[in-house]
C-alpha cells in the first residue's frame, strides 16, 4: 500500500480537495473478506487511485463509475470537511461500508508581529492544532524562549516574507504588528488572498485609517468586509492574554464554520 | 486523514516497518470531532499520535500488533461507561468503533 500513500502526497501538491474511502465492513458472501481495509482516493471528478486492483474489479463488477459517483461523491460534496461512514448497496445481498474522510493539511496560523499579544496567542493556539509561524522584522523579539511552541520564527521584513510565501486556503492570519503602517502593509498583501481568516488589531480610528488607505489603493468594501477588525470576539478583554483568548475564540469559530 | 500522518507513514514505510493505522469511525453520545482521530502503530508496538490515551488505547495497540502479524484489518468496538471514560480522561465516552487498518 506504500505506493498508494505516495500517490496521495503527489495529488496533494496541487492542493486539490481529496477524500479517502476505506472499506470498513463487508456484508455479503460474494466479496472477499481480504478486501477489508483496502481503500481508494477520489475528488470531485471521480476516483483517482485504488489501493488494490481487486477492490477496483469488485466495485466495477457491481456498479458503473456513474453509480459510484452518485452514491459516494454527491453526499460528500455537500460537506467536505467532516468524516463519515457511508453504506453502499451493491445489490440486494451485498453491502459495503466505507469510511470517507478528507485529507487535510494542518491549518497554519501566521502571526504578523511578535509583540506582547503574540506571546500568549501562540501559546493558546498551539493547543488548537495549528502549525504556527511568527513573522517580525525585529530579530530581538523572535526567539524560542518567548515562543516555545511556535513551529517557525521568521525574522523578515514583511515584504520579504510575501515575496517568498504563498498564502493558502488553510491559512489563518493575525495582524498585530507594532504600528498601523505595518498593519497596512501586511493587510494590503493578504486582503485578496484565499486565507480562511484575516484579523487585524486596532482601535476603530486606526482601522479607519488603514481602510481608507486601502480604498485609495482600489480595494472594495467587499474586500474589506473579509477582515475581522477589531480582531477577536467581544469578551471585554483587557490584558494581552485576554485579548489572545478573544482572538483564539474567533479563529475557532471560523474554523468550525460558525 | 492528516497530511502529517501521510508523511509519517511514508517515512516509516521507507524503513520497511509493517504498520497499522487505527482510527475512530463512530462515536456514540459524543462530539463528532472524535471521528477520524487516528494513530499509527508499528509492528514493534511503537505508536504515533493518540486516539484518547488510557486503557483502551493500550487495547488497541495490542490488537493492532496482533493484526499486523496476521496481516488482517478489523473493526473493533469498545464501550466505556461514563465513569471509565472520565477516569482515563477520554473525551468521548460511550461506545466507539475503531477500525484497525493494515497499511
Amino acid at each position: 500500500m506504500g505506493d498508494f500513500f505516495k500517490k496521495m502526497i503527489e495529488e496533494l501538491k496541487d492542493s486539490k480537495k481529496l477524500i479517502t474511502a476505506v472499506l470498513t465492513e463487508i456484508d455479503g458472501e460474494e466479496i472477499s473478506e481480504n478486501l477489508l481495509g483496502e481503500m481508494f482516493l477520489f475528488d470531485d471528478e471521480g476516483i483517482i487511485e485504488f489501493s488494490s486492483d481487486l477492490l477496483e474489479e469488485e466495485l466495477q463488477k457491481f456498479m458503473l463509475e456513474e453509480d459510484i459517483k452518485s452514491q459516494l461523491l454527491a453526499p460528500v460534496e455537500a460537506k467536505k470537511t467532516e468524516a463519515e461512514l457511508k453504506e453502499i448497496e451493491l445489490d440486494k445481498n451485498n453491502n459495503l461500508e466505507f469510511f470517507l474522510e478528507p485529507v487535510v493539511d494542518t491549518p497554519r496560523l501566521i502571526v504578523f508581529g511578535a509583540g506582547h499579544i503574540a506571546e500568549p496567542l501562540v501559546k493558546i493556539c498551539s493547543l488548537l492544532d495549528f502549525s504556527i509561524t511568527v513573522v517580525d522584522d525585529r530579530e530581538d523579539f523572535l526567539n524560542f524562549e518567548r515562543f516555545p511552541t511556535a513551529d517557525q520564527l521568521l525574522a523578515l521584513e514583511y515584504q520579504e516574507f510575501f515575496a517568498n510565501t504563498k498564502i493558502k486556503e488553510n491559512d489563518y492570519l493575525v495582524i498585530i504588528t507594532r504600528g498601523h503602517q505595518y498593519d497596512y502593509q501586511v493587510l494590503k498583501n493578504v486582503i485578496k488572498s484565499k486565507a480562511n481568516y484575516i484579523g487585524m488589531i486596532g482601535s476603530s480610528r486606526k482601522i479607519k485609517k488603514v481602510y481608507n488607505k486601502l480604498r485609495q489603493d482600489g480595494f472594495t468594501e467587499e474586500d474589506l468586509a473579509e477582515v475581522k477588525a477589531p480582531i477577536g470576539i467581544d469578551i471585554a478583554s483587557e490584558t494581552p492574554a485576554e485579548i489572545a483568548v478573544a482572538i483564539a475564540a474567533e479563529i475557532i469559530a471560523r474554523r468550525r464554520g460558525k | 486523514m492528516r497530511k502529517q500522518f501521510l508523511e509519517k507513514i511514508i517515512e516509516l514505510k521507507k524503513k520497511d516497518l509493517k504498520l497499522a493505522r487505527a482510527f475512530i469511525i463512530k462515536a456514540k453520545s459524543s462530539s463528532p470531532r472524535n471521528v477520524g482521530t487516528e494513530m499509527l502503530i508499528t509492528e514493534n508496538g511503537d505508536t504515533f499520535g493518540t486516539i484518547g490515551g488510557g486503557a483502551d488505547e493500550k487495547t488497541i495497540r495490542e490488537k493492532a500488533v496482533y493484526l499486523i502479524k496476521e496481516q488482517r484489518s478489523e473493526k473493533i468496538k469498545l464501550s466505556l461507561t461514563r465513569q471509565e471514560a472520565a477516569d482515563i480522561g477520554w473525551v468521548c465516552g460511550g461506545e466507539i468503533e475503531v477500525f484497525i487498518q493494515i497499511i
